[in-house]
């Protein structure tokens, strides 16, 4: 399934911008857009933000693939990591400077420090991968819109003091962490191979940012259950979970068929031999 | 607001921090993937989960520590010995995994001869390997890597939370600061440990390692990238230290 064709088509490929790439586009545009779709509307329409996280997260993994492609050497999960340690304090540092214009803060900054961070491993510690650097800052961008996105989720505004009070204080913190790393890394990871397909692994990404949406609805929803939230922040919270349960059974389903399209063959184990069986 | 002279030393405190973290992965045997194989020498899995693991205990260790005494020098120490208590118990799992497990002597493939013990390496290391399990060189090295990566994490932890601590204005509950600075010293964990990996290459047996001496370049980016997150976040503490 590799891409075949001679090593300068490839260069040529790989040093253009990145806006001009299908995915990075879509992701940065539409979570750009259903993030400040969820600020302006208030708490009722939260769950946009939850698509915006969908989309930044598949702009991410989309990087994560393109670069692991070269062999990093050291597993896919550590480019995810970097990216979300990166892209959590920076998303932090985003809301503290300006709630309104976080999402912008947090991506121009993201894809500044990637860039330099992705300078400095390829030339001073000699990776020498191609388009590390440009990688290296979609995916900190990408991760920042969703750290960005699912503080909407589970605060409905983008306020530091709420934020602070509802999403870091509480240690959801921890979960949004996580998840979106293992969101942005996980497809890759267990895809990847010869017959690794992109339709295939974009899905498998959609899952499991679906399933953190999921579970970031539900805490959302009982959080503000608890503290007697306004009624439209429990409807936002709701949507968010019926949305996110929705599409994880269409895409869930819709990925089982790539499983089955790209299988050579499915067979079934049956049961532990007996113990006669073995002799 | 603090003064310039204060900030100064935090963000280089938390620089110094960042480099430990970096120098105590290359200490750190980590096989990677062959090693899960039992076909290099280390502990079978990547540096960032080891790092997770040490550098989690350490910094659990950290903040339960300076909660109860509010000692930030013991919790700094003592955060170093939970991370190597953490980094011996899975190296000796690991270890007994591959004698027992799998039934291979422990080899060096980098060394000849153990540079602790002396003992000769490279006649049990098995054909189409570079060496398995944990040696007695590569543990101890581990051992120390764990102590200085824990003192790095709690340091980090404890200049974020006594930044926070020391505003003119503060009104965070313990936890709420305690999360914040938490939160904060996982992710410039994590950026570090990612660093001296790819430094690494993945693979890494210890200080007698040929890729030890490239340690130098992972200081350099560690200390640039390491800068950059310590001025950011310490921004977030001085901006947000009396906004709750």
């Amino acid at each position: 399934m590799n891409p075949t064709g001679s090593r300068s088509e490839q260069k040529t490929k790989e040093d253009k911008f990145f806006l001009l790439e299908k995915p990075a586009l879509e992701g940065l545009l539409i979570s750009l857009l259903t993030i400040y779709a969820a600020v302006l509307g208030g708490p009722i329409v939260s769950f946009t933000a939850g698509v915006g996280m969908v989309f930044a997260i598949i702009w991410a993994a989309d990087a994560v693939r393109k670069i692991s492609k070269y062999g990093l050497g050291t597993g896919v999960p550590s480019v995810g990591m970097f990216g979300i340690g990166l892209a959590c304090i920076i998303s932090i540092f985003a809301v503290s400077v300006n709630a309104f214009w976080s999402p912008m803060i947090g991506v121009v900054l993201a894809l500044v420090i990637g860039w330099i961070s992705g300078k400095l491993i390829n030339k001073i510690l000699g990776m020498n991968i191609p388009s590390m650097e440009k990688r290296i800052a979609e995916i900190t961008a990408g991760c920042t819109l969703a750290m960005i996105a699912s503080f909407i989720v589970i605060a409905g505004t983008l306020e530091s003091t709420i934020v602070f009070s509802s999403y870091i204080l509480t240690g959801i913190s921890a979960l949004g962490f996580i998840g979106i790393a293992v969101a942005v890394f996980h497809a890759y990871n267990a895809n990847l191979g010869p017959d690794e397909a992109q339709d295939r692994t974009k899905m498998l990404t959609v899952l499991d940012a679906l399933l953190l949406l999921l579970i970031l609805g539900i805490a959302a929803f009982f959080m503000g259950y608890g503290s007697g939230a306004t009624l439209a922040y429990l409807i936002g919270a709701g949507i968010t979970i019926f949305m996110s349960i929705a599409f994880i059974l269409i895409s869930f389903y819709k990925f089982w068929t790539y499983v089955k399209r790209d299988a050579w063959q499915i067979t079934e184990t049956g049961l532990l031999p007996s113990e006669e069986d073995l002799n | 607001m603090m003064n310039i002279i204060l900030f100064l030393i935090a963000s280089l405190l938390i620089t110094l921090g960042g480099v430990l973290i970096t120098i105590s992965v290359h200490l750190i045997p980590v096989g990677g993937a062959p090693a899960a194989m039992a076909q290099a020498t280390g502990v079978g899995t990547g540096t960032t989960q080891l790092a997770a693991g040490a550098g989690l205990t350490g910094l659990l260790v950290a903040v339960s520590v300076h909660l109860l005494s509010g000692d930030v020098l013991l919790s700094i120490i003592l955060g170093g010995i939970g991370s190597a208590i953490m980094i011996s118990i899975v190296m000796l799992i690991s270890n007994i995994g591959y004698i027992y497990g799998i039934g291979i002597p422990l080899a060096s493939g980098k060394a000849v001869r153990d540079p602790m013990t002396k003992d000769r390496q490279d006649i049990y290391v098995s054909k189409g390997t570079e060496g398995h399990g944990i040696p007695t060189a590569a543990f101890l090295s581990g051992i120390v890597g764990g102590i200085i990566g824990g003192i790095g994490g709690s340091l980090i932890y404890s200049v974020i939370y006594t930044v926070l601590h020391s505003q003119t204005d503060f009104v965070f509950s313990t936890p709420a600061a305690l999360t914040i600075s938490i939160l904060l010293s996982i992710s410039i964990y994590f950026i570090n440990a990612v660093i001296a990996s790819y430094n690494i290459g993945g693979t890494i047996e210890g200080y007698y390692d040929p890729k030890f001496k490239k340690l130098p370049k992972a200081i350099i980016v560690s200390a640039v990238m390491t800068f950059i997150c310590g001025i950011m976040s310490l921004f977030i503490v001085i901006q947000q230290g009396g906004a709750l």
